[in-house]
């Protein structure tokens, strides 16, 4: 069993480690002195490692975000929920699917939408009850805590309640014709006139 | 004939004061949201009705013992004056934050103010 040993003076460099500033930011990697790449060292001590000219490395400890919400969140499913939300002119986030959804506030927004005459080929829907990371990372995305979820033109709208208060109101139906979403001659109060 | 409508109406009376006796069921979760709206709001009126039984059958409540998941609430207060409905509903979402990650999994919302109600 051959012993190691170091100069003494590496080992007094030890002491430098309450000192040693950390560098490296949450994202990046977590070495003091800013290496990010080294060739791996003597270890003294769990986390902490010593080059050949004696500099101390020293793993920074894992930073936790103290706000919850975003350990549902990844990057690349922010990504992907940014894409979706742009290139489509409308996003639906529900429980099942539009033929057959799961849950009575998703069935409601389906059926509003169907009554203004949308085409369902321009929406996009995702069903949360398939991936449980998108259930709750769309709950941190949208920053609203319940699915239905709707968005038009990229921008949030609401769930089921206000999809039903403007559906009654009128809003939805003007927002849709201004987003050239349905045809004015196809909207429901249009058609009830023409009988009239 | 006679014996069969009998049972039939007991039966949906059983259904009915079933129905009733779930609804009015007041849990803790059903408490915290009283008071935080309270609190906070100052309502003018303020109801909060369990439909947790509603759901209780569907696909996606399977797994879930809570008789505490579905609620909907009736506000009346004047602090939503000047708030679009999406403002409204998203402070509503945040004062019962917590009971949001505790097991409810929806709320519908009615959020008005004094004047819009006498309108």
């Amino acid at each position: 069993m051959s012993s190691f040993t170091r100069p003494f003076s590496q080992y007094c460099l030890l002491l430098t480690i309450p000192f040693s500033r950390g560098l490296a930011f949450r994202q990046g990697p977590r070495l003091t002195l800013g290496v990010s790449s080294f060739t791996r060292g003597f270890v003294f001590r769990r986390g902490f490692t010593i080059s050949s000219r004696g500099f101390v490395f020293r793993r920074l400890p894992k930073m936790v975000s103290p706000n919850n919400f975003s350990r549902s969140l990844s990057n690349a499913l922010k990504q992907t929920l940014d894409e979706s939300v742009q290139k489509n002119d409308v996003v639906l986030f529900m429980k099942g699917t539009p033929d057959s959804p799961q849950c009575g506030f998703s069935r409601a927004v389906v059926q509003i939408l169907n009554t203004q005459g949308v085409d369902f080929k321009r929406i996009k829907t995702f069903n949360v009850l398939e991936d449980q990371e998108l259930r709750e990372g769309i709950k941190e995305y949208s920053k609203w805590p319940t699915v239905p979820q709707v968005y038009i033109k990229g921008e949030f709208i609401g769930g089921c309640d206000i999809m039903l208060n403007m559906h009654q109101s009128g809003e939805l139906e003007d927002l849709l014709v201004k987003e050239s979403l349905i045809n004015i001659e196809d909207s429901p109060i249009d058609s009830q006139e023409q009988k009239q | 004939m006679h014996k069969f409508s009998l049972s039939f109406i007991s039966r949906v009376r059983v259904a009915f004061l079933h129905n009733i006796k779930k609804m009015t069921e007041i849990g803790p979760i059903h408490l915290n949201i009283q008071k935080k709206l309270t609190d906070t709001l100052n309502p003018t009126t303020l109801e909060i009705i369990n439909e947790s039984h509603l759901h209780a059958n569907h696909q996606a409540m399977k797994n879930v013992t809570s008789k505490e998941t579905h609620f909907s609430v009736s506000i009346v207060s004047d602090q939503f004056e000047g708030k679009t409905i999406l403002q409204r509903h998203r402070l509503i979402y945040q004062l019962l934050d917590d009971e949001l990650k505790a097991g409810v999994h929806a709320l519908s919302i009615k959020a008005k103010t004094p004047k819009e109600v006498e309108q």
